[in-house]
Formats: structure tokens, sequence, C-alpha cells
């Protein structure tokens, strides 16, 4: 769990607790303040992950979520928006930032939704920046998951998550939802 | 560069254009121009343009045309012109921050400045090919400009609640159709007849819980809702869960399904959201509901403090809500 707050980059507060019903509450307050540091142009964030997969003797290891297809998330949000991020960090310093995202509706109010989510349209990104070159999720080394609250609005914010499963629908035939171009000559890409 | 737009007498849309074009009158050089841009997009929020492309494209205009242009490799490489390339980088970033999509203007417009190869243009292409992906994927989507007005707000709050049963009927009332009433409001009420039926079926005296209010966002609005609702049924415990065929019993024999309403931490039966979210408000929406639940009248109604569905905001809370609305409006 983490917030602009714990790195002295902005205000926001945040908390993961199990409520009355046991169920986990994603929830706490963002603020897009920026502190008076000459140096943060932009704050509020909050943030939850899941611990790093890990085998015998702390050594790290991933999950491997090939059998799947579907991200299947059963959740009450209040009506804002959310990130879900699929974080593949790799061997170097390079790829210890690779994450890809997609973005969590919620309807708010009274009930419960089941939102499905295909790997298929995750995005690579890297450090926030989504990338030119993309590609899809290496579903065999999943290192973690997590949820983000950053949609710029100063206010509460609040996630009740019932479960977050993986499904496999065979009816899913799209590999990648985005095009992977190769760019023009004499262009880095990054 | 500061005194263009901090001497407009007004601040809206055609004072800050006229700043752009006096700057643009007064420097036929475009001496400190990156320095204008910057300054310009710093007060877009307080001229309320910051959501408006016809401002960016102005202010794209001010950047000279052909001389920034790179001539070979090395120099698209290195970055020509840093200082220049940056400021539009920047310019584009505040678009993307703020929701605006570009259009294909735009890219005639920087062309003409940085040259095909300019990092401006590799950032207004990946904001073409991402923005309009992700402009309308809510499933429960919004007008681009929120009303500012709380009665048509709580009707685009009613209305993406009730969005998970078709049958939903969305009533708007005032609180003087019924008597004793104390607040002077307006009552916008979702009920669908599958409630009516759940309701209607209910035994004397059960206790019927008014909750709330709970905040429903709406992009950047919060809006105070209310909902009536009953425990759920004892059986639904995983405890004692009926587990059909093992248990003996016939598992052909017709269950009725759940509906969506009915969920294990209670089952809702209507929705609401009233103008001032008091509690005498609230008891005028039990009277509307009663004409069309009858059953209503032998059911004991409370008023809890908390509730399962979620964390109950006080009424202080609500006010404060109600004033960042307001605040917004002014």
């Amino acid at each position: 769990m983490t917030c602009d707050a714990d790195n002295n980059e902005g205000f926001s507060s945040c908390k993961f607790i199990i409520n009355g019903q046991n169920k986990g509450v994603f929830k706490g307050f963002l603020s897009t303040d920026i502190p008076k540091d000459g140096k943060t142009r932009r704050a509020g964030y909050c943030s939850i992950r899941t611990k790093r997969a890990r085998k015998s003797f702390k050594r790290e290891s991933y999950l491997n979520w090939t059998p799947y297809t579907h991200l299947v998330l059963r959740v009450r949000g209040d009506g804002r928006s959310y990130l879900l991020n699929i974080s593949t960090c790799g061997y170097f310093d390079q790829l210890w930032n690779d994450v890809y995202h997609y973005i969590l509706y919620t309807r708010g109010g009274p009930y419960w939704q089941v939102s499905k989510i295909p790997f298929s349209k995750f995005f690579f990104t890297s450090k926030g920046r989504v990338q030119d070159i993309q590609q899809k999720v290496p579903l065999d080394s999943v290192t973690h998951f997590g949820i983000t609250a950053a949609d710029k609005i100063n206010g509460p914010f609040s996630l009740e998550i019932d479960y977050i499963g993986l499904e496999f629908d065979p009816t899913h035939t799209e590999e990648f939802a985005y095009e992977m171009y190769t760019l023009p000559k004499n262009i880095a890409g990054y | 560069m500061v005194d263009f737009f901090q001497t407009a007498r007004e601040k809206n849309k055609k004072s800050y254009l006229e700043a752009v074009s006096i700057y643009k009158e007064k420097e036929m050089n475009r001496r400190g121009h990156v320095e204008f841009i910057y300054s310009a997009l710093k007060y877009m929020k307080e001229f309320g343009v910051e959501r408006d492309l016809e401002v960016y494209k102005a202010l794209i205009d001010v950047l000279p045309k052909g001389r920034l242009i790179p001539k070979n490799i090395f120099q698209i490489e290195f970055m020509h012109y840093p200082k220049q390339q940056q400021c539009a980088i920047d310019l584009l970033e505040q678009m993307e921050e703020n929701g605006v999509i570009p259009d294909w203007n735009m890219e005639d417009q920087l062309i003409n400045v940085f040259g095909k190869k300019g990092f401006p243009l590799r950032r207004y292409w990946r904001m073409m090919y991402w923005m309009p992906k992700f402009r309308n994927l809510s499933p429960w989507p919004l007008p681009h400009d929120l009303p500012n007005d709380t009665y048509l707000l709580a009707i685009l709050a009613i209305q993406r609640i009730t969005s998970v049963d078709i049958y939903m009927e969305i009533s708007e009332h005032k609180t003087s159709e019924v008597e004793d009433f104390v607040d002077d409001t307006w009552i916008i009420s979702a009920q669908s007849f599958i409630q009516r039926d759940i309701l209607a079926s209910l035994p004397d005296s059960t206790p019927v819980y008014i909750e709330g209010g709970f905040r429903i966002w709406l992009k950047n609005k919060a809006v105070t809702y209310f909902i009536l609702r009953i425990n759920a049924p004892e059986n639904y415990d995983i405890n004692n869960l009926d587990i059909g065929h093992f248990a003996g019993v016939n598992p052909c024999t017709k269950q009725q399904k759940r509906t969506v309403h009915e969920q294990a931490d209670g089952t809702i039966l209507a929705v609401c959201i009233t103008g001032t979210s008091s509690k005498n408000s609230l008891l005028s929406w039990v009277r509307i509901l009663q004409l069309t639940n009858p059953k209503l009248a032998h059911l004991s109604v409370v008023f809890p403090m908390k509730s399962p569905i979620g964390e109950v905001m006080p009424p202080e809370q609500i006010e404060d809500n109600k004033k960042s609305i307001s605040d917004e409006k002014s």
C-alpha cells in the first residue's frame, strides 16, 4: 500500500481494511495538492499491490496466469474509476517498472458489480508512460497485481472488493487489442 | 509576459484569446515566446479555458513557423531547439491531462513549426492514437461537461445507480405533494416493479431501514444518495445454505432465482436523492413511496446510523459536499 504522502510527493492517504462484512475495502482521501518543494508538478495517487510471489528461501518467483484469459473482479465502487496494474518486473533494471494497465470503471451505488476484463486489453507502460512499442501481457511472468486510485479528483474514495479472480473464456479470441506498429526509420522507440 | 493576463478585466475565453493576439501584435519577432506560452498555460485555469481546444491552437500559433525545423538527422535526434520543443510537449501534456483531444489541424500547425520529425509531433501522434481509444470507454457515460445544478446531477446519479436493473422507474417529486412536509424540496426516487413485489410480500412490521447518505462520484462531483433496505433473508447465510440435491430435495423443483436487488448484505427496495438530504425530506420520501407501496404503512421504518452497504456520511459532511458543488458554481 502506497500513497504520495509516503514518498513526500503529496497529501493523499489511504488504507486497506477488512470491513464488517468480511470484504476488503480500499479507501482513503485523494488530494491533488502539490507540496511546495519546487520539484513535484503533479500529485494524487494511492495504490495497493500484492506481495511479490516467492518460492522457498525467499527466492523471487513469478505467477503463471497463462491458462486464463480474463480478470474478474466483484467490486462495489463509488463511481470513480480506478487503474488495474499487472506488473511484470524483469531481471534488468529497465524492466523493473514494466506495468500493464487497464481501467476499472465503477458504477457507484449500493449494488455490486462484476467486471470481467480480458488480458488482451491491458496496455504496456513503463513508469506510468504508455509505450510506443506495445506487447501483450506476458502472463507467465506476473510479479504483482495492484489497484491505483489516481483520477485527479480531490476527495474521499472507497472501493469495496469481494473477490478478484481469473477466468478462462474459450470464446475470447482476441490476442491483443492494440496495434503493434513498427516505428519509422531513425526514430528510437521508447 | 504576465501582465497580458494579469491586467485582463474579465477572465474568460474572449479576453484570453485577446491577450494572445496582443502578444502576437506587440512582438512581431516573437521574443520570449516560450516564456509567454508557459505563463499562458499557467493562467488557463483562471480563465476557465483549460478544456478548450481552440485556445491551445492559438498558443501553438504563437510559435514561429519554419525556423525550428531540423535540417538533418543529427538535429532531429538531438532535439533541435530543445526549449521550444519541450514547451510544445508540455502544452500537449496539459491538453492530455484536461482530456482535450487534438484535431488534425493541430498536426498541420505542429508540422509547420517543428517539421515531421519533431518530438512534439511524436507526442501528438501518440495522443491521437490513445486518447480516442479511452474517450468513450466508460460503460456509464456522462456528458462531457457536467451540469452544475444539483437537481440535474441527481438525475444523472440515479440513472447511473439504477442502470443495474432495466425495469427501474425513476420518478421526480416535490415534498409538497404529500401532507405534513417540513422541507420544501425535490425528491428523485427510483424503484422497479421487482422491488415493489418484494416489498409487498414482506410480513407485517418487518424493519425497513433508510440508510445513507452514501456518496457517488460523477466525474469530479459528489452526490449523496439514500436507500431503502431490508435485511437479507436468514437462509442466505453460508452456514445453512440450501444444498438441494445433497439434502435429499429434488433438484428439479423450480427455485426462484435471486433478483439483482437481493444481495448478501441486504435487499435494496428503493433509491433516492433529495434536495436537502435531511431526515424530514426522507420522511416525505417514505410518504411518497407509500402511494405506490401501501404495504409500507404496516412496516416499521428505521433510520440507523450505520449500514452494511458502506460508510454512512454524517449530516455535516453532506453539507460540505453540497458546498463544494455550489462553490464551483460561483
